[in-house]
């Protein structure tokens, strides 16, 4: 071995043929290569945190403390109904083939979500707590019969082409966790503020989902062609599974934007299963500020 | 006759699927655990209440409703049984089976605003008879079959969701696509698989 090493090899060592010695320090080599490769990246990722929080002091933002400021506002993207509560996913699937009827469902349920906001909120003192389900369930109801037929009366083709989803705007979650949770703790105004909020909000997305579903499924936009003729459209956005999907991409987007804008996301996923759960008899022992927490609490509670 | 019936029940669970389809009930279906005992009791006590509330709803509609010409009650009359329905169940429940009870009783009141629900009380008096073409809408046993039918299909969705649901935890998207935007584009895949069967039923049963 040490004679081998002082003179120099006749035949060149075939690489695996190496000694241990050599195995040996190629191996430290390569760690310590990589090592050197781990501290520059982490020196590097910390220098880049570093600037960033530089450049950007404030990055992290709150939502506004004003209360009015904030039914107002909270609806259109931190507390969005659909793309971040998940309140009233089936109407926003179901309606939004083209833009005008996601619209008009829109409005329709901002109708009956500000009507029963102010009734309920009128009415909160007097409702006992008991049969608050049933109360506030018979006051969606009856203002959504009464959209129903108006909408019947004065646009027939519409009520049609929005069908049983017109009719189910009385189960719609949004409007029972806006009584339930923030009309049935908050005086009139401020209902009737936050409920146009998330009104807004709800046919943002509306409007949304049907733009692009009508857009790039029938190549036409509120009725009027776009798209040159003989253009391929996607005529499964039309259809269920097209709803789905768009779904999906625009509330990742919300996350993305919402990220951008540097707000902080909620850590756990919501679910409409938490806004059902208040049809059970669990007791609210404080009042909620807003809907959106309490939904996400409740999400928490009834998420495994 | 009974090809009748057994068209319209596959056709409520494969065709006219309420959960991928329709877009009933779409919130527990997405709200649903990956717990395949969890996704069972749900669909059961949905199963119950939907075919318990069109046996209740259908002969208070005909004979009641639109005798006396008041059909445009039906959505607060509706939601009102709906909601009595569900309290009574959980009594009666309590009182004939305990055991029973305490499994579903986490459930049952998710059922008061499921919108499949009254979904299957308003759809039944929309549909069209397929035995008695003359009638208004579908009649008592044919409602009972699309009620059994719609919630088979919601358990069926819900079943094999859950597994799909399972798999996508093992999944590393995107950090904006984690959690429910993943979830609702895998939804629209499944509800794409369903979309096959249409047209299949009507040539198994021989019905136009």
């Amino acid at each position: 071995m040490a004679k081998n090493e002082n003179n120099t090899p006749q035949v060149a060592p075939q690489p695996y043929l190496l000694e241990t010695t050599d195995l040996d320090e190629r191996a430290q080599r390569t760690a310590e290569r990589q090592q050197g490769k781990a501290q520059k990246k982490e020196t590097k990722q910390a220098q880049r945190v570093q600037s960033r929080a530089e450049k950007k002091p404030a990055r992290r933002r709150e939502p506004s403390k004003n209360p009015y400021t904030r039914a107002l506002t909270g609806g259109l993207l931190l507390e969005n109904p659909v793309l971040r509560l998940m309140l009233g996913i089936c109407p926003t699937l179901a309606v939004t083939t083209t833009l005008f009827n996601g619209v008009a469902m829109g409005a329709a349920t901002t109708i009956v979500l500000i009507c029963s906001g102010i009734l309920v909120s009128i009415l909160r003192r007097m409702i006992p707590s008991q049969v608050r389900i049933a109360s506030q369930l018979v006051i969606i109801a009856t203002f959504a019969t009464l959209v129903q037929l108006v909408m019947q009366a004065f646009m027939p083709s519409l009520a049609d082409a929005l069908g049983i989803y017109l009719s189910l705007v009385t189960v719609n979650c949004i409007i029972l966790g806006q009584t339930e949770r923030f009309a049935s703790h908050n005086p009139p105004v401020l209902s009737a503020l936050n409920s146009l909020g998330t009104g807004i909000g709800f046919t943002l997305v509306l409007a949304l989902m049907g733009a692009v579903r009508e857009l790039f499924g029938s190549g036409a936009l509120a009725g009027i062609a776009l798209l040159p003729e003989g253009a391929p459209t996607l005529r499964i956005l039309l259809q269920p599974p097209g709803g789905f999907a768009v779904l999906g991409c625009l509330m990742a987007l919300s996350v993305f934007l919402q990220r951008k804008m540097g707000y902080d996301l909620p850590a756990t996923a919501m679910g409409c299963d938490g806004c059902a759960a208040q049809a059970g008899s669990r007791q609210q022992p404080e009042a909620q500020p807003l809907p959106g927490q309490a939904a996400r609490g409740m999400a928490e509670e009834v998420g495994e | 006759m009974a090809a009748t019936f057994a068209f319209l029940f596959f056709s409520m669970i494969l065709v006219n699927n309420y959960v991928l389809v329709q877009f009933l009930g779409v919130c527990p279906f997405l709200g649903v655990s990956k717990n395949m005992r969890t996704t069972l009791r749900i669909s059961l006590s949905v199963t119950l209440v939907m075919v318990l509330t069109v046996a209740l709803v259908w002969p208070i509609y005909t004979f009641i409703l639109v005798p006396l010409n008041l059909a445009y009650l039906k959505i607060v009359l509706f939601v009102l049984l709906i909601t009595l329905l569900v309290q009574l169940l959980g009594f009666l429940l309590r009182g004939i089976s305990p055991a029973m009870h305490r499994k579903l009783e986490g459930y049952l009141p998710l059922i008061t605003t499921n919108c499949a629900v009254l979904g299957v009380a308003l759809l039944v008096f929309t549909t069209p008879s397929l035995l008695n073409p003359s009638a208004p809408y579908l009649g008592y046993g044919e409602s009972l079959v699309y009620a059994l039918g719609a919630g088979a299909g919601f358990g069926l969705a819900l079943v094999l969701f859950s597994g799909v649901r399972r798999r996508l935890q093992q999944a590393r998207p995107p950090a904006a696509f984690a959690g429910m935007p993943l979830t609702l584009v895998s939804a629209g895949i499944v509800s794409l698989a369903f979309m096959g069967f249409g047209g299949v039923l009507e040539n198994l049963f021989g019905i136009a």
